[in-house]
């Protein structure tokens, strides 16, 4: 008669099963970072998208007249938000631009900039503006 | 186990998450970037309309930058020239007559189910009003004169700032180095002063002049074209009125609603002007109000007149805010020096100034008066015209490219505020929808054609409103000889020499070859008129 096996797991598997744990748990660690960085990035644009729509709408509302008023040296806007009592600054850079392109016709476009993560984020509209449109 | 189940799916969720945050993010950048596309085709079709009216070829996946990723696509139905409102191919939308109904698909290539965006707009003349005292274009003088506004319930001058001179332009031309707006001598305006975008307000000169009011720098909507009047009833040659009435009870010489050439009213005389009833089209049946004129050159000598009074007789109609009387001049008005034009005589007073339009239709237009102080109430429009009034005591407002007024009196008829002009103004959008993104998109499938809705019953323009306020003709619709012809032979033209008829002179027999249409004018239901 062979005698029982012990009850538990030898040392091998506990090493498998800590190094899945371990491998999912970083896996699960590096999406975390991946989707609050992600959130952060889609923040920023949503920041910026709506900086420049607002600049695109003054445009429209400015009409092919009153446009070029609003042509001025880049401005810069600065956004802070405070996540987790870490008190966090992101600069956006705006700038319009028009360009006449016959002479009852202008192109209107408006460039916003930021910095974030170490990289800078672009986002351009354009519109065409007629006279009387 | 278990726990690393749970792990594994707790990360796809929150990948899942994050992806759909900023593919979310991203479509609404899309759709705004194929907005302000689909707002692009909008204006670019605006752009195409005011250089060529007849425009109507479509615009074509055109790239909104160089770099190309946004792009629109136009599509055109052309109502500017036409004569009759229709229904746009999206069956809904009313494209009246004299508009153009414009579609702009506005779509980011490979990703049209995301980014797509379209608008349906409406695009007609500006419709201009007599807004401001004085207006032209490119310049205004007012010299030594007094610029005021006029209420005539309160019988009373000035007060409420609302004569307006202004300009659009912005430049400062040779001929007036000082301003493109000149008020100087002791000119005193009260209303705004408006000079074009960016012109600066300091160009508004006010050396020695006085100014209530604002002073502001913005574009006014302006004329652009009358097109000349054309009537069936044409008359060629120099007319020279004769001094005395061609009626017994009327107070001056009747003319006929119609074309002319060069008319001369002579010292003393006075040209009377009034609408007549008359059956347009021919035929018809429908008994309209014939209120316009259109003249060559129109000369007024020193002490002659104007009247826009109802002229008495069967058939005339006291002109009045639906019937005022149009006068079209193709190349010059003169007043030489004492004349009225719509003046109560007994009262001296003015009749209202609405009551008789000018305009100027064609190039290089003038008005011009001078001499011996004229009193006028009138309005006066064109687009290439310049007026120069000295010494004149003007009630109703001026509007045309140069317009200079000097030692006189200019009072703006308050009541002109809501007057509309005729003519055409520029082209612009008059209305502007947004179609939701799910139209768009169907209509992105569609290759950027309007989609089609519920189609409804063709509407049919209005007809014409029928004379409210006149009872008919005593004798409709038959045909009546005049037995009195108010207007002188129109065939062969009158020599400045041969002088029209006069009551107590009738022309021998009525002009039996007249110079237009065979289809005589002013047959049918015109009572009081010649054959």
């Amino acid at each position: 008669m062979r005698p029982s096996r012990p009850a538990g797991h030898n040392l091998l598997e506990m090493i498998v099963a800590v190094f899945i744990f371990s491998f999912v748990a970083i896996g699960v660690v590096g999406v975390w970072v991946m989707h609050y960085r992600t959130m952060e990035r889609a923040n920023g644009r949503l920041a910026a998208q709506f900086l420049a729509s607002e600049l695109v709408e003054q445009c429209v509302a400015a009409g092919w007249q009153g446009v070029d008023h609003l042509q001025e040296s880049p401005e810069v806007f600065t956004l802070k938000e405070t996540v987790r009592d870490v008190p966090k600054e992101v600069e956006y850079t705006s700038e319009v631009l028009v360009l006449a392109r016959t002479p009852r016709l202008k192109e209107v476009t408006v460039k916003v900039l930021w910095r974030e993560q170490g990289k800078t984020g672009k986002l351009e509209y354009k519109t065409l503006l007629a006279k009387n449109g | 186990m278990v726990i690393t189940v749970f792990l594994v799916l707790v990360a796809a969720a929150v990948g899942s998450l994050s992806q759909r945050h900023l593919i979310s993010v991203a479509t609404q950048s899309w759709q705004k970037q194929a907005r302000y596309a689909a707002y692009s085709g909008v204006q670019d079709g605006l752009e195409h309309l005011a250089t060529d009216r007849h425009w109507s070829a479509p615009l074509r996946e055109v790239p909104l930058s160089d770099e190309g990723g946004v792009e629109y696509s136009v599509q055109f139905d052309n109502n500017l020239s036409g004569s009759e409102g229709r229904y746009a191919p999206d069956n809904v939308t009313w494209i009246p007559a004299g508009s153009a109904y414009m579609f702009s698909l506005g779509v980011i290539p490979n990703r049209a189910s995301e980014g797509v965006a379209a608008f349906a707009a409406v695009v007609g003349p500006q419709q201009m009003k007599f807004n401001h005292a004085i207006f032209g274009t490119e310049r205004v003088i007012v010299d030594g004169s007094k610029v005021r506004d006029w209420d005539p319930e309160r019988v009373s001058e000035g007060g409420d700032l609302q004569a307006h001179v202004g300009t659009n332009s912005n430049t400062v031309l040779a001929a007036h180095p000082s301003s493109p707006l000149v008020a100087s001598n002791g000119a005193h305006i009260e209303g705004e002063l408006r000079i074009g975008v960016g012109g600066s307000l300091d160009l508004i000169a006010d050396a020695g002049a006085s100014h209530q009011g604002k002073k502001i720098s913005d574009e006014a909507k302006v004329l652009t074209d009358i097109p000349p009047f054309v009537d069936v009833f044409t008359m060629t040659g120099t007319l020279t009125l004769p001094a005395t009435p061609n009626r017994t009870g009327y107070i001056g010489y009747l003319l006929h609603p119609g074309v002319y050439e060069d008319v001369i009213v002579p010292a003393g005389a006075t040209l009377l002007l009034a609408p007549v009833a008359a059956e347009r089209p021919e035929g018809s049946g429908q008994i309209r109000a014939l209120n316009t004129y259109s003249f060559q050159n129109l000369t007024l000598e020193p002490g002659a007149s104007i009247a826009v009074q109802g002229a008495p007789g069967p058939g005339r109609i006291p002109p009045n805010d639906s019937y005022p009387i149009k006068v079209y001049v193709r190349e010059s008005m003169m007043l030489q020096g004492n004349n009225t034009a719509n003046w109560n005589s007994d009262t001296d007073t003015p009749f209202k100034a609405e009551a008789l339009q000018v305009y100027f239709a064609g190039n290089d237009t003038r008005l011009r008066a001078s001499g011996a102080p004229s009193k006028l109430s009138l309005t006066v429009a064109g687009s290439d015209l310049l007026a120069e009034l000295d010494n004149v005591q003007f009630y109703g407002a001026v509007l045309g490219k140069d317009v200079r007024l000097t030692n006189s009196s200019l009072y703006y008829d308050l009541r002109l505020r809501s007057v509309p002009l005729e003519g055409v103004g520029e082209l612009a959008i008059q209305s502007l929808v947004e179609l939701p993104t799910s139209m768009a998109q169907i209509s992105a499938e569609a290759g950027g054609m309007p989609p089609a809705m519920a189609t409804k019953e063709p509407e049919r323009d209005l007809p014409e409103a029928p004379l409210a306020d006149w009872p008919g003709p005593a004798d409709p619709p038959v045909a009546q000889p005049p037995t009195d012809p108010p207007v002188p032979p129109t065939d062969p033209p009158v020599a400045p020499t041969d002088p029209p008829v006069t009551p107590t002179d009738p022309p021998a027999e009525p002009p039996t070859d007249p110079p237009v249409a065979p289809d005589a004018p002013h047959t049918g239901n015109c009572v009081d008129c010649h054959a």
